[in-house]
């Protein structure tokens, strides 16, 4: 079983120091600040436009509050999807778990804020019109253009949200739910013709078109070129296929990509790829994984465990099947580093990032220390490449194999009583002036990146990547 | 956000939205819709009182009442300017004897704010005027036909822009209008 794998040489240098962290810090700055500005842009357009001196009573009132939640519901909702489109210029400075969380958060405001135009407009017209609410809706939807598709994409936007709700979501398949993602874009498309055709604040306003025709480019090419042309573009020149298929453990396999161009795949060390196996059943499922060693001009390697039907099927993947690749995601990497010292905390499956940053990190001999929690020492994945690469590099190995110290803690039981963070610091006693970096199943993760922060390491040298999706 | 930058963008953004908010004051609001063609710029932001000093009926003028008289400036006029909301509004026209020229209407045009109806004088190929047979629309949207008349003589037709906060009744004009057209 032992694989023969031959390491990569390390860059040879690497930044170091605070102002690295200042310099990021700096870059997010800008951008949390342009997406505010975007806000603040239609909100002050609605103003100059005289938007609240329009209020002289209750309808006139509505209409302004509606104009106003329209506005801001559909930039947020364009800032929404720009962080789901995986975008490079927000997956460096984010990574690809906090653009998702940020997107998740905003889910649920973008709707309240539709649901508000919504109503706000019915209510308002309704009472101008002298009607009940649901007749003027009905008028709404049959007299006045392109509002019977916006009507639609409302109460499409109203299932996607529901259906994304993490009650609903455990019980539906991630097919089902798929399906109704791809049903967002429809909702968002049915919305657009209404907003230029009998927006208020846009129809037959040239800056305040010019403004929102230009976003929508922005943010349709953005998604288009990096979710669908990008990947395919480069999944063509690339040509990958899986060359071979090797167990690791009892639970888990690496599998082998080469093709013409590999070394031009780009990616650091600890970042991952949405994988798809280009067969006419699965192609359209997208899996991330991560790079299970040094990116080379050889091959991309993967190593993946056992988690659901699809990695399972994975494991009796045929050498020769087309695979393409998206990304590389993540800022699980060296770029994050701002220490001399580093210390490396892998649980399980978890290992793959942490093996390529071993294998990758400028460092001298004693400056890394590597952390693996496993069940069992004879089937861990990897391990021996692990133990080699230590070795010869003189990093640091620490195994902890065995069930857990007790239910709080996330080490091994050692026979001792003693707190995890006591044990962690006789591990890596520099830990403190060290960058930790911490990868594996969600609960596990908190709590090593708690006890690390209980340590005493600083938040920013503290870098963690969940697999949870 | 780090907190500097964070106190920074929240003033800045205070400062910038209580400007517009302050521009957005003195922006000509008639009804809660606002012309985005040239014709209705010529009455645009009455001239702050004091100008003219003469006139003090102008001072509350409060523009949710008044239907913007077209071709004059509240201020250039002597007469009391406080025109009272007008069920049926009185038909706004250019002053354009009808004898000149060919008299059309067009088509009862229903929409969800009432009833529109036009017709509409030919002299050649000259549109010297629009009459509203029928102007129903609830909710100080009247107001929009005087607005609309004059985008219609002016631009000889119905290929001007959409009076924005309006947009329903321009469209219904619009289609009132052609129809009218139509029969020439």
């Amino acid at each position: 079983m032992t694989t023969q794998v031959s390491f990569s040489k390390p860059a040879g240098s690497v930044r170091l120091g605070y102002k690295k962290y200042l310099k990021l810090k700096r870059a997010q700055d800008v951008i949390e600040a342009l997406a505010w500005a975007s806000v603040l842009a239609v909100t002050v357009m609605f103003l100059v436009d005289g938007g609240l001196k329009s209020v002289t009573d209750l309808p006139s009132g509505l209409n302004s509050f509606s104009r106003l939640t329209a506005l801001v519901a559909t930039d947020l909702l364009l800032i929404h999807m720009l962080l789901i489109a995986r975008i490079p210029w927000i997956d460096k400075f984010y990574g690809h778990d906090r653009a998702t969380q940020a997107h998740k958060k905003l889910g649920k405001p973008v709707l309240y804020l539709v649901i508000a135009h919504f109503s706000a407009s019915v209510i308002s017209f309704s009472i101008s019109a002298g009607v009940n609410p649901i007749e003027e809706l009905v008028s709404l939807f049959i007299n006045v253009p392109d509002m019977w598709s916006a009507i639609i994409g409302a109460f499409l936007m109203i299932a996607v949200v529901v259906t994304s709700l993490t009650f609903a979501r455990r019980r539906m398949s991630y097919e089902a739910w798929y399906i109704v993602h791809i049903a967002s874009y429809i909702a968002v498309l049915a919305a657009v013709p209404h907003q230029f055709s009998s927006g208020s604040d846009i129809h037959g306003k040239p800056v305040q078109t010019i403004f929102w025709v230009s976003l929508y480019f922005f943010v349709v090419f953005n998604l288009v070129w990096y979710r669908v042309l990008a990947p395919v573009i480069r999944g063509w020149k690339l040509g990958l296929r899986v060359a071979a298929v090797r167990p690791e453990s009892s639970d888990s396999v690496s599998i082998y990509l080469e093709g013409k161009n590999v070394g031009k795949l780009g990616g650091q060390a600890g970042q991952f790829y949405m994988m798809r196996v280009m067969t006419a059943t699965a192609w359209w499922r997208p899996h991330p994984f991560s790079i299970s060693s040094a990116p080379n001009d050889r091959f991309v390697r993967f190593t993946i465990g056992k988690r659901g039907d699809d990695t399972a099927a994975l494991q009796q993947i045929k050498p020769g099947t087309k695979v393409l690749l998206e990304g590389p995601y993540g800022v699980f990497t060296e770029g994050r580093r701002i220490k001399e010292k580093v210390v490396l905390i892998a649980s399980g499956i978890g290992i793959p990032p942490v093996r390529a940053l071993a294998e990758s990190l400028t460092a001298k001999p004693g400056d890394v220390t590597v952390i693996y929690r496993v069940r069992n020492k004879d089937d861990a994945a990897l391990l021996d490449e692990v133990r080699e690469l230590c070795a010869q590099r003189g990093y640091k190995l620490e195994i902890m194999d065995g069930p857990r110290a007790n239910h709080s803690s996330w080490m091994n039981a050692d026979g001792t009583n003693r707190l995890d963070r006591d044990r962690l610091a006789e591990i890596a006693p520099a830990m403190v002036d060290s960058d930790v970096y911490i990868c594996g199943p969600t609960g596990w993760t908190h709590a090593v990146e708690k006890c690390a922060l209980r340590a005493g390491v600083p938040a920013h040298q503290v870098h963690a990547e969940e697999f949870a999706w | 956000m780090r907190n500097g930058t964070k106190a920074f963008v929240s003033i800045v953004s205070l400062g910038v939205v209580a400007a517009g908010y302050q521009v957005g004051l003195a922006a000509e609001v008639s009804n809660g819709f606002s012309a985005s063609a040239p014709v209705v710029d010529q009455t645009s932001t009455p001239v702050p009182v004091g100008t003219s000093g003469s006139t003090p009926a102008a001072t509350p003028v409060d523009p949710s009442t008044t239907t913007p008289a077209p071709a004059t400036t509240p201020v250039a006029s002597s007469t009391p300017v406080s025109t009272p909301k007008a069920t049926t509004p009185a038909p706004a026209t250019k002053p354009a004897p009808n004898t000149s020229g060919t008299t059309h209407d067009g088509s009862a045009v229903r929409y969800q704010y009432g009833t529109v109806q036009v017709s509409v004088t030919k002299s050649g190929a000259k549109i010297t005027a629009v009459n509203m047979l029928q102007s129903g629309a609830t909710d100080g949207r009247q107001a929009a036909f005087t607005y609309l008349v004059d985008l219609a003589i002016q631009a000889n037709g119905s290929g001007f822009g959409n009076l924005s906060g309006a947009t329903f009744t321009t469209d219904a004009f619009k289609q009132s209008l052609e129809a009218a057209l139509a029969k020439f």
